[in-house]
């Protein structure tokens, strides 16, 4: 095996994915509507992806075409004259009805709301009266669509539009003629026809995946991976469990890299997980639910048009593992902007996989070191620099050591410190300048974390509490009156507008003001990082991970590892396709 | 009781094939987290040059705001693959009525004066020799009714030609005319004035 084959691995060896559904994924988080901002909700394009890989989209599919048989519908019976194409265009991409207010706007506009009298046979109806429009807090939830065809209905909650609309724009990339075909197929007709089409696109997205998921090379990964770990994850795997699989494997495709055996090592803990507990319970549950049904009455045909249980429970602890597990650190990039692409880079691994990296800290701060050490050496073979196939150079490159890791972290503590001095003062100063109480919690909340500060937490909550106890409202006057009998409370006031003047980033400047809901959530996941990080720091230093011995080891192992891997360029320089394996 | 004693055949049967099951559970298990760690993931240190995709919104923000720079890069992006060209058209087609569809046009050069004139739906084409000299050309359109949104962000003459799609903002319109002065030597000169064109005016 090359070598070199490895180091231009491709996503379909790594990841199972193809570089054109990446490329599809990456442009629909880039895409921007007309008020230039992104069309769709970064969790909306996470979860059209797991129901993508969870091969859980038969339902979606059929919502999806119920949307569409409104959507011509509403277009027929309009004055508009648009032709039913121009309808769906106009819907997606002109007004653009990614969100549940212009969805229920759009509707509300081409058909009449709905009342208990005259009832047609085909209808679509807004679902509730346009007062609740001006409720801000229900218009999300409560208006919707309800479709009828004859006996058959069927309803859209708004909440739905930005996810259907993703889909559409992903779809229309994959279905080549979509917008002609929804009209051929749902134009004048019935419930059956909706089945029909939605059948119709889970065969097209079945084709498709078939190709740019391909399971084949993972499945030879969990193989390996499964035959040295023997499903035991607590006794055998750790630290030195990956590092060793990795000096075993490195020859093999898709396994010259550290970083990669890392990630695959989460991987299979995850799914361990997931299967011995949830998951694996309610699949043995359903099975004897469905192993009677099957007993108890014939088996009638399967209808194709739903998912199956499987899928949905992957669908569902694949939820699980996005939603509740990992912290959305990316969503920390925007709307504020509270950390910047290479601070998210830098823990996203961890922020996503903590509970398996905690007992694997050593194996992280090697990745932070030592994985992009190896990244820098095959950048540097691609472009055949010289410089690569030295062993001294190597050493050269591992100028960084866990130290230097280990105050990164603390850097990115003190950062986001800065962030939720910054959030408070923008909180009590222009956002919400009548009720301060927020930005008063959020520095009780912080105070902990500041050395300076940390002796008076107790006292700063126990004068929040009591003002609340007394029926105080915590005011403008209240404040100003603690500042002035306690000088902590100044000190961190002070801080806060410091800390608001030095922060330029988006969100956080007067230009950028966003709402208190966002500045509120942002402060949570700032806390909830921070302490991530303070559990790592925590861990390095109980085992003295930091130390220059452990890194001096290390260093040698890696570097011994690289050289073998790398340093034979002389073979290989005439001839990247050569398919010998390079000399031990 | 035949029924339950089927069931408990089938359970404990069930139970054997569970370690396989699990197995296979975990391994899908497996490949559904790697997918999705490159899928949610914004960790591209793992690909090679991936080939961008375009968006259908993007061609449409293309199409209702030529004039911006990032409509500009879609158009080049849009020209580099016939799948976007086709999309292009379609939503010019369903964006405005005004169009010229590929046709025999009287065209003539005297004494290399050129000049043109094309009908279109809603629209009618000049194009004659611009005062300033031999290398260019005036391209002029008179409409017959300005849509509201042409008053506001201008005409513009979309012309698909052997594929490809070129541009030519005609500024606003006055007294129910837009014009432009374009370059003989241009691509989309040439593309305008030949009869296989089809023009869309937006």
């Amino acid at each position: 095996m090359n070598i070199y084959k490895g180091q231009v691995e491709t996503s379909i060896v790594s990841y199972g994915v193809s570089d054109g559904l990446i490329a599809e994924f990456d442009m629909l988080r880039e895409v921007i509507c007309s008020e230039g901002r992104h069309k769709y909700a970064a969790k909306t394009v996470d979860l059209l992806a797991q129901h993508i890989v969870c091969r859980h989209y038969g339902n979606l599919c059929y919502e999806f075409s119920h949307l569409n048989w409104a959507i011509i519908l509403a277009n027929t019976n309009s004055a508009s004259g648009n032709t039913i194409q121009t309808g769906l265009l106009n819907y997606y991409w002109i007004e653009q009805c990614q969100w549940p207010q212009h969805f229920n706007k759009y509707f509300s506009n081409l058909c009449t709301p709905a009342n208990g009298s005259g009832q047609q046979a085909i209808s679509v109806n807004i679902n509730s009266d346009l007062n609740q429009l001006k409720d801000a807090s229900k218009k999300d939830k409560a208006l919707g669509l309800s479709l009828r065809i004859y006996d058959h209905s069927f309803n859209i909650s708004a909440s739905r539009a930005n996810i259907l609309a993703c889909f559409m724009e992903w779809l229309i990339c994959i279905v080549p003629d979509l917008l002609a075909k929804m009209e051929a197929s749902l134009h004048g007709k019935g419930h059956n026809a909706i089945r029909d089409f939605s059948s119709f696109l889970q065969k097209q997205i079945y084709d498709y995946l078939s190709e740019h998921l391909p399971p084949a090379k993972l499945q030879q990964r969990f193989r390996l991976i499964h035959n040295w770990y023997n499903g035991d994850s607590a006794k055998l795997i750790n630290d030195d469990g990956v590092l060793r699989f990795w000096q075993q494997h490195s020859s093999l495709e898709g396994y010259g890299k550290y970083s990669s055996v890392v990630k695959d090592t989460l991987s299979y803990l995850t799914a361990l997980d997931t299967v011995n507990t949830s998951l694996g319970v309610k699949h043995a549950d359903n099975r004897d639910d469905s192993l009677e049904e099957a007993i108890l009455r014939d088996s009638e045909p399967k209808s194709e048009l739903y998912d199956d249980q499987e899928s949905i429970l992957h669908f569902e602890s694949a939820s699980q593992f996005c939603l509740q597990i990992s912290l959305p650190i990316t969503e920390l990039m925007e709307s504020p902007k509270a950390l910047n692409k290479q601070q998210v880079e830098f823990f996203e691994l961890y922020a996503q996989y903590s509970q398996y990296l905690l007992p694997l800290s050593r194996t992280w701060l090697r990745l932070q070191v030592f994985a992009k050490v190896q990244h820098q050496i095959i950048q540097m073979a691609r472009v055949k620099d010289s410089m690569a196939t030295s062993t001294q150079h190597y050493q050269h490159l591992c100028e960084y050591n866990y130290q230097h890791v280990k105050h990164q972290c603390v850097r990115l503590m003190a950062n986001n410190q800065q962030s939720l001095f910054a959030i408070s003062q923008l909180l009590s100063s222009v956002i919400q300048p009548s009720m301060p109480s927020h930005a008063c919690l959020v520095l009780v909340k912080l105070m902990p974390q500041l050395p300076s500060c940390e002796a008076h937490a107790k006292d700063f909550a126990a004068l929040i509490e009591n003002a609340i106890g007394e029926g105080k409202v915590i005011n403008k006057q209240l404040v100003a009156q603690w500042q002035l009998s306690y000088p902590y409370i100044n000190t961190l006031i002070k801080q806060s507008q410091l800390a608001l003047k030095q922060i330029n980033r988006q969100g956080f400047t007067p230009a950028t003001l966003l709402k208190s809901d966002d500045y509120l959530r942002c402060g949570e996941l700032l806390f909830d990082l921070n302490k991530l990080i303070k559990q790592l720091v925590k861990q390095i230093n109980k085992h003295v991970q930091d130390s220059q011995e452990n890194f001096d080891a290390d260093r040698l192992i890696f570097i011994s590892e690289f050289t073998t891997l790398y340093s034979k360029i002389p073979y290989e320089s005439d001839s990247d396709q050569s398919g010998d394996e390079n000399g031990e | 009781m035949k029924v339950t004693a089927t069931k408990v055949a089938m359970k404990t049967e069930n139970k054997v094939k569970n370690t396989q099951g699990n197995m296979d559970m975990t391994q899908r298990a497996f490949i559904i987290n790697k997918q999705l760690q490159r899928l949610l993931s914004l960790d591209d240190s793992d690909t090679n040059e991936v080939n961008s995709v375009l968006s259908m919104q993007a061609v449409v923000n293309a199409i209702v705001e030529p004039n911006s720079e990032r409509s500009k890069q879609t158009l080049r992006d849009v020209n580099t693959s016939l799948k976007y060209v086709k999309w292009y058209q379609q939503v010019l087609a369903s964006y405005t009525f005004m169009h010229s569809p590929a046709q025999a046009a009287a065209s003539s050069v005297k004494n290399n004066i050129f000049s043109l004139e094309r009908k279109g739906e809603g629209f009618t084409l000049k194009v004659t020799q611009a005062a300033q000299g031999q290398a260019n050309a005036n391209v002029i359109v008179s409409i017959i009714k300005v849509a509201p949104e042409q008053q506001e962000r201008g005409v513009f003459l979309h012309c698909l030609y052997q594929d490809q799609l070129y541009v030519i903002s005609l500024g606003v319109a006055l007294n129910n005319q837009a014009q432009a002065i374009v370059a003989r030597n241009n691509k989309a000169f040439s593309a305008i004035v030949t009869p296989e064109s089809h023009l869309y005016l937006s």
